[in-house]
């Protein structure tokens, strides 16, 4: 498990998409203890602080709870609330960009809608 | 855990385990440091940047009390230092090389710094030898520069002092020993919580072992801050066509163009909303790095 320094993104958001990730793929179940912070920053070579932000950002999102003195778990309703995130997620940034690339090319709504409908995998 | 009966200074647990308060320092004419403040907090991983010759070694040098300052006031554990065995035993500073040891065997080097601090542990000891391939018996002028760096390194981690002092102590390590030595650095530092402060060039290597910055230029303290806090409004904006207006308000490092492809460096907040903003204008945000932060913070203005 590496993360990448390169990326557009800070380390500690890197940790909190990958335990989702973990989630979304039900690697971790709702109940399931994850990796504690100091587990995290050593797998993932980095300060305990940033991994604990990591953690904390999912804790607010009502996604991790504490069981104080044992460790972080996955809380009840994880996994729609990250579906649901990701959605949004999906409809408010990906699609956009995906619009506005394709009205960059003078592509009509027309034919957007012709090429989705003639995707075999969708 | 102590030996040779000194007491582990105790502070109470909200106070700053180092205070610096308006620190002056030249030596001759040259002005070094320049009413530098700063508080250093336990447990912490400290960065220390500065481009070459910018009052890195000296900062740490005060703070070990091995120079005085001209003005100002340092605090350690909650005391002045000077003089202070119990303050001055629970601070290590190393470089990567050491001076006076030259030709004593490490076997030798290792026991004499045993008696300097009173939680030195063996078995860290044993450990970082076993690490770094260090061979006790061999004369310490007769090891290459990397592996002097990893004495330096065995003295400083077994050590165990309460504030931790490496001046660009990775000097001569090879790439793979690097990681070697940050994975121990940061399962000592889980282990047992302490700060340490380091001092380095390799920025990007390193960025992520800490939990604080610690940047220097031109004798001043430019930056100092948590790294999350830093992450989090380090940003690089590309755009195609112009930036909206509320882009030009925010606290702009540097902006250059390339064609007709602007980009703008800035180290501010992004709201989530004003993300969206941009992203809908087809401007790509991105992460800037510390390494990048730090170049273009601490860039000679041009004439």
């Amino acid at each position: 498990m590496e993360v990448d320094p390169t990326s557009l993104k800070p380390i500690f958001i890197q940790i909190a998409e990958w335990i989702e990730e973990q989630i979304m793929n039900h690697s971790l179940h709702e109940g399931d203890q994850i990796p504690s912070t100091n587990q995290l920053a050593l797998e993932y070579q980095i300060n305990p602080a940033t991994a604990g932000k990591g953690i904390n950002l999912l804790v607010g999102e009502g996604i991790l709870y504490k069981k104080r003195g044992i460790g972080m778990f996955v809380a009840d309703g994880a996994y729609k609330k990250i579906h649901q995130k990701r959605k949004s997620h999906f409809e408010k940034e990906t699609l956009p960009i995906v619009l506005s690339d394709a009205k960059q090319l003078g592509i009509t709504k027309e034919e957007l809608i012709n090429m989705i409908v003639h995707m075999p995998e969708y | 855990m102590k030996k040779n009966n000194i007491p582990r200074k105790q502070t109470s647990s909200t106070a700053s385990i180092v205070s610096i308060e308006h620190l002056s320092k030249s030596f001759g004419h040259k002005k070094v440091l320049s009413d530098i403040s700063f508080t250093l907090e336990e447990p912490a991983i400290y960065a220390l940047l500065g481009r070459n010759g910018s009052g890195k070694t000296t900062l740490l040098n005060l703070l070990t009390c091995r120079y005085f300052p001209d003005h100002g006031k340092i605090q350690i554990f909650g005391e002045e230092p000077y003089d202070n065995i119990p303050v001055l035993s629970d601070i290590c500073y190393m470089r990567d090389h050491l001076v006076g040891f030259s030709e004593l065997r490490l076997k030798r080097i290792l026991s004499y710094a045993k008696t300097f601090y009173p939680n030195w542990d063996d078995t860290m000891m044993n450990r970082c030898l076993s690490l770094f391939h260090l061979n006790e018996k061999e004369i310490y002028s007769n090891l290459s520069k990397g592996m002097q760096s990893a004495v330096s390194i065995t003295i400083g981690l077994s050590a165990r002092t309460r504030l931790t002092l490496f001046d660009e102590i990775h000097t001569g390590l090879d790439a793979s020993i690097r990681q070697d030595f940050y994975k121990l650095l940061l399962e000592d530092y889980m282990e047992h919580p302490r700060t340490f402060v380091l001092s380095t060039h390799l920025i990007d290597e390193m960025e992520n072992l800490f939990s604080h910055v610690l940047m220097l230029k031109d004798n001043q303290l430019i930056l100092q801050e948590s790294l999350e806090s830093i992450q989090e409004k380090s940003f690089e904006l590309t755009s195609n066509t112009t930036f909206p207006p509320f882009v030009m308000e925010k606290h702009i490092l540097s902006s250059s163009e390339f064609l007709s492809t602007k980009k703008l460096l800035i180290f501010d907040t992004l709201t989530a909303f004003e993300k969206q903003q941009l992203q809908k204008k087809n401007i790509t945000i991105s992460h800037l790095s510390l390494q990048e932060l730090f170049i273009t913070l601490t860039k000679e203005e041009t004439r």
